[in-house]
């Protein structure tokens, strides 16, 4: 038998290991916090430094000396920065549109049970996920079809078959007497994607957009392969240049100085600032996307 | 053969009833039209490659295009494994994808189970948002993150080991780093988003088997083992079949873009990937190599598909069909 007073003794002693451990485990999501974030702030920090003062000091936690000028060279010296935002921008909203439509399109009838050869699409589609041609058959495919154009990166990625799983996924969770009431009030298929299936849907479609967005505005093997003329480079291809050789962008000319540290930083701002700002509202959303994806048939 | 066609006709026998109607396919013409975009898509961009694969066994020639190359067998093989230098790459793959599985694959399932502990759902939800940030940054701007620690003269390391008194380190110099460096940038941006699928795992265990657990007497320790661990099981399985192939597919956007072109690095950092990147600007005469070279790898990945599922299968648990 155990004792009142041997049964408060063990309470205690496991209470007091449960706060070691609770202790260590706040301690090290602090410290995880820390690793994923200050890396961030070390790249504002730089963006936002002077040049001279940043070449002597080198990387800091907050500027030794603020300045704005790393901005100002990009934004104001010549047009590359502003001319790689837009084809950016092009990229991302050009290729969410695109990959959410056609994904969404080759998913709704996948979720109609009733359809004949569905399994031969669903098939068809998940081999590719599987197996590939592989680079070279594949550059020797698009550079075929689109020569130095965004082209060649939107159209190739417009079907996605994962984005077409999750959103098959939740399109089979929306009851089928939906569909059938459309039907008999006279709705076609269209209709009934559009009107009924694709507003019930915003869940999924935010989460496969924001994916999809995501995914071409970081997208820089695309342009690696593709694109050669330096006034179609997206955004992450010209800061991979700028970082390699910031002379190769910006010739230098006349006494002009290119402030040349802080500027690659300041691109890398521009680069990374509107998918970091646009994630955390998103993600309610994802979470429960990223869920239903692994729901099985 | 009359008395077959008049039962056709009357389209109750067995055989009629099998056969496609066409009415109803003609009915649900409007699906079959919302597959084409999509269809078009996959057959251009993923089964014409597939059929581009046959230059793994030509020499390919610009003016006779792909299916004009003349036939060599196997050679291209012979010549790939035969160059100089394969071996480092095969190598360099192998061990950048075991890595992978070694320390980024399980850093998501600790990350989630931490989580997991934390009552405080402010605090929770916090330290997970901030987790996510790495996965929606591009290699390419964690190129940029790894020069602010790794550069010579500027660096964040650097100024550490000079502040201490140490001699600088030439990061960009020393090959041993670089398959730390490359693991460890790999972790920062995939163990945060690795979490989510093992936190909706997690927050389907039933509670109740919590409960007899501890009226079983079992501790903490003993409940994240027997209780936790077990549910989430299935999708540590999942995932493990979906990361295994990863050991021979080399990530070639992340090496890309955090080495480059260096070649003193590439002791270490050159993978199979990067070669096939180098052979595509190096002339189409190496063309059938570099297709011959990931044909073998799409072929092992997706044996280590097939296989991995095999095996968790055997051990029980649910795989991926």
């Amino acid at each position: 038998m155990i004792t009142v007073a041997q049964k408060k003794k063990r309470f205690k002693k496991i209470a007091k290991s449960r706060i070691v451990f609770n202790v260590f485990n706040y301690t090290a999501l602090v410290v995880l916090s820390l690793f994923f974030v200050v890396p961030y702030v070390y790249v504002l920090s730089a963006s936002f430094s002077d040049e001279i003062t940043f070449i002597k000091n080198g990387f800091s936690l907050l500027p030794v000396q603020w300045s704005l000028g790393a901005y100002k060279f990009l934004l104001t010296t010549d047009s590359q920065m502003l001319l790689s935002i837009f084809n950016s921008l092009v990229l991302a909203i050009g290729g969410t549109v695109v990959t959410t439509l056609v994904s969404m399109l080759y998913a709704y009838p996948l979720s109609r049970k009733y359809l004949r050869g569905k399994k031969f699409f669903s098939v068809f589609m998940i081999f590719t996920m599987l197996f590939s041609g592989g680079l070279i058959p594949y550059f020797l495919v698009v550079s075929s079809m689109f020569d130095d154009s965004l082209l060649a990166i939107i159209v190739p990625g417009a079907m996605a078959p994962y984005y077409a799983i999750l959103m098959r996924n939740f399109f089979l969770s929306v009851p089928d007497s939906l569909e059938e009431a459309c039907k008999i009030d006279g709705g076609n298929n269209f209709l009934i994607l559009f009107r009924i299936y694709f507003p019930l849907s915003m869940p999924v479609i935010a989460t496969v957009a924001l994916f999809a967005m995501v995914s071409n505005w970081n997208n820089y093997i695309g342009p690696l392969l593709f694109i050669t003329t330096k006034s179609k480079y997206p955004l992450q291809y010209l800061i991979q240049q700028l970082l390699d050789d910031v002379n190769g962008i910006y010739p230098v000319g006349g006494n002009r100085i290119i402030p040349s540290q802080t500027l690659k930083y300041a691109a890398v701002v521009f680069g990374s600032l509107p998918m970091i700002i646009l994630y955390p509202f998103l993600q309610k959303y994802y979470i429960n996307g990223m869920m239903l994806g692994s729901v099985k048939e | 053969m009359e008395n077959i066609d008049a039962r056709a006709k009357s389209g109750v026998t067995p055989l009629a009833k099998k056969k496609l109607n066409p009415r109803k396919l003609l009915k649900n013409w409007q699906l079959y039209a919302m597959f084409l975009p999509g269809f078009l898509c996959l057959l251009i961009f993923s089964y014409v490659p597939m059929y581009g694969i046959q230059l793994a066994f030509k020499q390919y020639s610009p003016a006779l295009g792909i299916g004009g190359s003349p036939w060599v067998g196997w050679d291209n093989f012979r010549y790939a494994v035969l160059s100089r230098g394969f071996g480092k790459l095969v190598r360099n793959t192998l061990a950048l994808g075991g890595l992978k599985i070694v320390f980024a694959f399980p850093s998501s399932i600790i990350l989630a189970l931490m989580f997991n502990e934390v009552c405080f759902k402010g605090f929770k939800k916090a330290v997970q948002t901030l987790s996510y940030l790495p996965y929606f940054i591009s290699w390419v701007i964690v190129n940029s993150i790894v020069q602010i620690f790794l550069l010579r003269d500027t660096g964040v390391f650097n100024q550490i080991i000079t502040a201490f008194g140490g001699d600088p380190v030439f990061w960009y110099a020393e090959p041993k780093y670089w398959r730390a460096i490359l693991t460890v940038s790999g972790i920062w941006k995939g163990m945060g988003w690795g979490t989510i699928v093992f936190l909706s795992a997690l927050t389907n265990i039933n509670p109740d088997l919590y409960e007899s657990a501890r009226c079983d007497g079992a501790g903490h320790w003993k409940c994240c083992i027997h209780v936790t661990l077990p549910g989430i099981m299935p999708a540590i399985a999942m995932t493990f079949i979906l990361s295994v192939s990863g050991i021979v597919k080399d990530d070639f956007e992340q090496i890309y873009a955090l080495v480059g072109d260096s070649s003193i690095l590439s002791k270490t950092t050159d993978v199979l990937g990067t070669w096939v990147y180098k052979c595509l600007h190096g002339g189409f005469r190496s063309w059938g190599d570099a297709t011959a070279v990931t044909l073998v790898q799409s072929i092992v990945g997706f044996g280590l598909v097939l296989g991995s599922n095999f095996l968790v299968r055997k051990s029980g648990n649910e795989g991926l069909w």
